[in-house]
This record gives structure tokens, sequence and C-alpha cells, in this order.
């Protein structure tokens, strides 16, 4: 059995983006940056992410000050959950650069990605704190969350968002416009993927604990829903169109299998 | 061992209606007469390649009484076929040799021969490329005028003229590529197509698919406007009608020949064996209605594609799995014209899938296809060139590069186009040589895919063309050392104003060390 060329080209990809995720999710369990403009206390436990003790508070109140003050947490959680979720993307701008850019237009596709999505993930935390600072109760804001992200999960708008993500143009080989178009598509692209996620990627900042866990459980969800096929929109379009996606593979054959169902005698159609 | 059936070439059969074709007619009739809801109905199993509500309805193979199954049902068996992918040709295997099975029980039950089998049509043989008679005419040999293997919806190369395919417009080169599988970054896209999961419509074709595979279903299919100013395209030019056409399943069955015959030819052809391909179980099994084993009603039979590598253990076989077309497969001796010497001893293998690959060139932008065809600078960059040219120099050593025109987001509002692309050096064609033609490419299933809502999100498809042979003869008379080279990309047959094909970039890759 050998690997094939395709699938050779894909691990190329995917290995560097998933060892910068990797590192992304050790600081971010190790070394946890700001991820909320919430008041903090030491007696509150470490495992949280926008409480910890170790955080200090943003030295400048003002709305600027709270998002510098949350951007690196952000940008960190953005490495960590969405670059595995590159390959398809990345590879598209490696195979289509010249050999002697693909080191600049891939960095470049990754910081406008990076950027714009943190941007968005940043201002998710900051609304995430200025719920909590106006006096919600974090229960009900985490209940809240949690119906948004389900009705946005099954709705034809999320469902555009996610095809989109999917799309793959063609850019400028030489010039300028070799850097110029792939800035515009991972600028784009982090627009669709932003449109796509921000409901489930806003439960992270109400958790009161298990930041992390959440986050990687949030992390497989994506990535399942990444990966499929794009399809109609619709409510419920995922579930609708691949009944058995994400079933294990044993499970999703005693499913599929209707009473009739017959394996390996060839048809001969002479009964 | 059950029987082993022979699929025979429908031009070689002793007439037009020999026994094969006309019982053919008689289960096409009997499994048309079934309504649609029926697994082993006509339409269900043109379904199961693809179905599409309004464009049935176009047709007029979608009445108001018809019920339309259960999505349940339809997610189990429809749009099920594999396209842009490394199940192409084991998907359409197992798709033919139950839809064989199931006119061949309608076959019985109508008193016919219990060994029939699906006749093929090898376009590529001599005084053979001409629709088979029995398809072009609405008589039965009785004179009666419904026969069912007679299509209106087939409109040829030559934009609603007679239906035939133009051997200027397929070639057999797929048959000399050495790896079953291939690439979707620039490169070869081998054989048999491109790595991947269960793949209803994927953005590259394998080889055989591109040609004649695609370019056969343009070139019966065909597009074009009537003498109203209406838009006429074939049931064959779309994945999502093709099915529905009595032809498609000679045309598959010759696609299914070639695959064997790429098999033994060389010997050391051999499909893959990861088991991504030989036994993967994605989250849509390949599965097929088949008549019950009891005879009464339809059951599912599944399949893996590993399973169906092996024609003996298939139960079938063609009547010539020696020629492509007229003949053998021809050993390519393309280093020993580019080196003028022979090539070193254990050296001979050549690129395959397997070897680098890199960008070239590419033109500066998206360009529209007119009936006029356009014209479009691929601008070479010196590193990569000179990378070839090298390679070439040193043919008698080693395996020198291949070349690769790429076409890429190719969108359309219209299927059924077929386009002729010529590569040159800027200011060559003008000297009274003929341009270097690089190949046809067909838009088979572009239209689905240019819709931003469907399975390829509208990046439309991408064709590549080997050019390898191209090059090696700009390289011979010394004219491949330039700065860009001029590809014009022609329809063979005029494009209505309002549906015009759009290439988001022209660009050019080689394969080597």
């Amino acid at each position: 059995m050998t690997i094939t060329p395709a699938a050779r080209e894909r691990r190329r990809v995917r290995f560097p983006l998933f060892l910068a995720a990797a590192t992304a999710w050790v600081l971010l369990a190790v070394a946890p940056p700001p991820m909320s403009a919430g008041k903090h206390h030491a007696s509150e436990p470490h495992d949280h992410l926008s409480m910890s003790a170790t955080v200090p508070e943003p030295s400048d109140p003002t709305l600027l000050g709270t998002v510098i003050h949350l951007l690196p947490g952000a940008a960190l959680m953005v490495v960590a959950m969405m670059w595995p979720l590159l390959g398809p993307a990345v590879g598209h701008v490696h195979a289509r650069s010249l050999a002697r850019r693909r080191q600049q237009t891939v960095a470049s596709f990754l910081i406008a990605y990076t950027l714009g999505w943190t941007l968005a993930a940043t201002v998710l935390a900051a609304s995430a704190a200025a719920a909590t600072a106006v006096g919600l109760d974090p229960g009900v804001v985490l209940a809240a969350v949690l119906v948004v992200a389900l009705v946005w999960e099954v709705s034809p708008s999320k469902q555009r968002c996610l095809n989109r993500t999917h799309r793959h143009p063609a850019f400028a080989a030489f010039g300028p416009a070799a850097v110029t178009d792939v800035v515009r598509f991972g600028t784009t692209h982090a627009l669709w993927c932003v449109g796509s996620c921000w409901a489930l990627m806003l439960i992270p900042f109400v958790v009161p604990a298990g930041h992390l866990p959440v986050m990687g459980v949030i992390t497989l969800w994506l990535a399942h829903d990444r990966f499929a096929t794009p399809t109609e929109p619709r409510w419920f379009a995922s579930r609708r169109d691949r009944p058995h996606r994400g079933v294990p593979a044993p499970l999703r054959k005693r499913l599929r299998a209707t009473p009739a169902a017959v394996h390996g005698r060839v048809p001969s159609g002479r009964s | 061992m059950a029987e082993t059936h022979t699929r025979r070439n429908v031009w070689d059969l002793e007439d037009d209606w020999a026994e094969p074709i006309y019982w053919y007619a008689r289960g096409v009739k009997a499994m048309q007469a079934r309504p649609l809801d029926d697994p082993l109905s006509w339409r269900f199993y043109g379904a199961i390649h693809g179905a599409d509500r309004q464009l049935w309805q176009f047709f007029g193979y979608l009445g108001a009484n018809d019920t339309w199954p259960s999505l349940q049902v339809r997610n189990t068996y429809w749009a099920q076929c594999q396209h842009g992918s490394w199940f192409f040709l084991p998907w359409h295997r197992g798709y033919l040799l139950a839809f064989e099975a199931t006119v061949r029980a309608a076959v019985v039950a109508e008193g016919g021969p219990a060994d029939w089998a699906l006749p093929y049509w090898n376009y590529f043989k001599d005084g053979q490329n001409g629709l088979p008679r029995a398809f072009a005419s609405a008589a039965w040999p009785d004179g009666q005028d419904d026969n069912p293997l007679f299509v209106e919806q087939r409109y040829g190369p030559g934009a609603l003229g007679p239906v035939f395919v133009d051997l200027a417009q397929v070639d057999l080169d797929a048959m000399s590529e050495p790896d079953f599988t291939g690439v979707a970054s620039g490169g070869s896209t081998g054989f048999g197509g491109v790595n991947t999961g269960f793949e209803h419509s994927g953005t590259v074709h394998g080889g055989i698919e591109d040609q004649p595979h695609d370019v056969v279903h343009g070139l019966v299919g065909g597009v074009g406007e009537d003498a109203n100013g209406n838009l006429r395209f074939g049931l064959m030019s779309t994945p999502d009608s093709a099915g529905l056409d009595p032809i498609f399943w000679l045309h598959h069955a010759n696609i299914d020949r070639l695959w064997e015959v790429w098999r033994r030819h060389p010997p050391t052809n051999t499909d893959p064996t990861s088991r991504r391909w030989v036994d993967e179980l994605f989250e849509r099994a390949f599965v097929m209605p088949v008549p019950a084993a009891d005879g009464q009603g339809d059951e599912a039979w599944t399949y893996t594609a590993g399973e169906m590598s092996d024609l003996g253990a298939l139960g079938y076989t063609y009547d010539d799995l020696e020629n492509a077309g007229d003949a053998p497969p021809a050993a390519p001796d393309r280093r020993a014209q580019l080196a003028g010497a022979p090539v070193r001893a254990g050296q001979e293998a050549p690129v395959g899938s397997s070897g680098n690959v890199e960008l070239v060139g590419a033109n500066s932008g998206p360009v529209t296809v007119g009936s006029g065809g356009v014209g479009t600078d691929v601008r070479l960059d010196p590193a990569p060139r000179e990378a070839v040219r090298a390679s070439l120099d040193a043919a008698a050593d080693s395996p020198p590069d291949r070349v690769f025109l790429n076409l890429e987001n190719i969108r359309s509002t219209t299927d059924g186009v077929v386009l002729a692309v010529y590569v040159d050096a800027p200011g060559q064609a003008d000297g009274g040589r003929p341009e270097r033609l690089a190949g046809h490419v067909a838009l088979f299933g572009v239209r689905k895919a240019s819709v931003i809502d469907s399975e390829l999100a509208g990046n439309g498809v991408t064709k590549v063309l080997d050019i390898t042979g191209v090059v090696d003869a700009m390289h011979l008379e010394s004219t491949f050392d330039v700065a860009s080279l001029l590809v014009r990309i022609v329809p063979t047959a005029p494009i209505p104003d309002r549906y015009r094909v759009t290439i988001g970039r022209v660009s050019v890759y080689r394969q080597g060390r």
C-alpha cells in the first residue's frame, strides 16, 4: 500500500498548520492570555481563561484599549482552532503560486486570514464581556448563546456562509497582484468563516469553566462541518443531505443497510 | 462459477437491429414503462447519476403525476455518480453492472435471451464514429415509431447538426498515463483521477474522464440555438440528465472497456492499492437497486472500488481488450526523439504523477470565451522554464519534465460546450504553419459547478491538458525559449451570446524532478 501523490501533497500542507495549531493549544494551556475584559480575582480557578488570576486587567478601559487587551488571546485562539481547517485553502494558494513566491503568498494569506478572524474574535470576546459587565446573569448569557448557536447552526444563512468557505479563486502569479489577490482571498475566506462559525465561537467566551475542552469539542465540530461538501442552503441542510456524516463507519454501515441489502454478490438479473 | 457475459462492439454486430440491440430496446421500453419511484425504472436509474427537477421538466421527463421519491431514498440512491475523482471508473463500473442486470431481467421477462449483455460504442474504430443507426431513428425495424433508443435531445458537434463523434476532437492520450491516480495541483491528473472521498462533482477530472469521456458527452449532447433563439442542449451534455439517454450506457461501456485495456497495456499499469480506494466506507455508500434474487421487486447492492477491479470476478468481458481504438495503444517514443539517441538503461520510466509539480507561468487574469474564441499570453517565469528546458536537453539521461496547461475555474451557464485549445510561441502561427493543437476540453457539468450554492461552491471546473508534445516540438525547433506562450481557446461550435464561458486563469505547470 502506498500513499498517493495527492495525499502526500495534502499532508505536506497540513503538517505545518497542525504544528502551529498544536503550539497555540499548548500556549493556551500553560500561559493563558487575556480573553475577557472582565474583573479578575486570584481565588478563581485557573482553567478559566477569561478569569485567570494571572491575567492583568486592561490598562486602558476604553473600547480600543479593551480590544488591544484581548487581541493576543483571540489570535492564539484562531490559530489553535482555525488553522487546522485551512488545509484546502492553503493548499490552493501553495499550488497556484510560483515556487519562488510560495512562502510569500502563503504567509500573506495566513496573515490576512488570521487578522480578519482575530478582529472578529475580539469583538465576540468584548461582546461576552459586555454582557457580564451590564450585570446579566452568566447562566442566562450561556443559555442564550447556546440557543443562538443551535439556531444558527441549522439555518440556511450559516450554510450559505459555509458554502463560500469552499471558494478557491484564481489569482495572479506575477507582480504585486500575486500578493494582493491572496490577501483578498485570505480576508474573504476569514469573513465567510466568521459568518459560518461566530455563534459556536461565542461559547468559549461565556462558559464558566472548562474552556479548553469546550474549545476542543468546538474545533472538532467545525472540522466536521468544514470538510463536508457544500449543499443547498435551507434549514437543517447538512443533516438532511448527509444523515450519516460524522457517524462512525461500523454504525454507519448498520444504519444505511436496508434489510434487503446485499454486498459481494454481483447482480446478474437472471432470477 | 457463473457464466461470463461478453459485451460486444455495437458496430460489429450482424446488423443495425441485431439481437443485443433489439433486446436492449425492449428492455429499455419495459423500464421506461415503470413509474419514477420504482427503483428499477428508467428514470430512477437516470437519477442515480444525477437529477434536477427543473432540468427534467425542461426536457419533458417529469410530469405532474410523477412521485418524486422520499428524501431518504434520494439520499441513498440518487445523485451518486463519481466525477472529478479516482472513483469515477469503479463507481461507473458498478453502475453499469447493476443497470445491465436490470435490463437483462426485463429482457428475460419479455422472452429474450438470458445471456443478454450491454453492447459498447467504440467511436475510435474506423468508420464507427457515427451514432449507431438503431439510436438515430424513431422507427423500430417493423416501422413502428416509438423506438425508445431514439432521443430527440441530441444535438451533435455542429450546434444542432448531425450526431456523431468528431474524431478530430477526441483522443486516447490518457491511455499513455503511467499512473492511475494523479494530483489536483496542476500536474497530471492520472489515468483514473485524483484521490478524493465520495465526490459527486470534483473540480479536476482524471485523464480518461476528460478525454474521451467528457468530450463524447459534449459532442453527442451538443449545444446551440434553434431558429427561434431558444437554447438547446442534449441529455448527454449534462450529468443530471445524461443517464436518461440510452446511448449513455454504450458510451460508458466503452470507457469501462478502456480501463481494462489500460490495465493490460502495459501490464505494469495497476489500480490503486491504497485502502482509501480499495475498501473505504464513506458517509454515502456506492449502492444500486438491482432485481431481487428471488425475482420479486428489487434489493440494494453495495460495492467498493476495490471489488470492481477484476472483470473475471465480476462475470463479464469485452470482445476486444487489445485495442483502445483501431490498434493497440502505442508506446511513447518521446525520449528517443528528444535525445536523438537511445535512453540510458535503467532510466526508461517516464515521469508519473509522483513528480514534483511547479507553476511555470500564468496569464494576467480572467478571459471570456465567445464564439470567435480568445487568445491570451501566458507569461513564463524564467527559472522554471529553464528547468523544463534543461530536463529536455538531458532526456537521454533522466526522464524529462512533462508540461501541463491548466484552464482554471472555468464557469459557464450552459453545458455541452467543447473548446479547442492551441498553444504556440507568439507570432509563430502566422507563418503558414498550422497552430499547435494542445487538445480539446468539454464543459461537462460546468453549469452546476458554476453555481455558488452547489457542491463545487461556484468554483467551476479546472481542465488540465498535457502539452508535453507541444513543448517538445517547440524545444526541438528552439522556439520554447520565450518569455510567454500564446494560448488560443476556441469553441468548436458557436456559443450563443448569452452563454459565454469564463476562465479564471490560464497557467502552465511542469512536473518532474
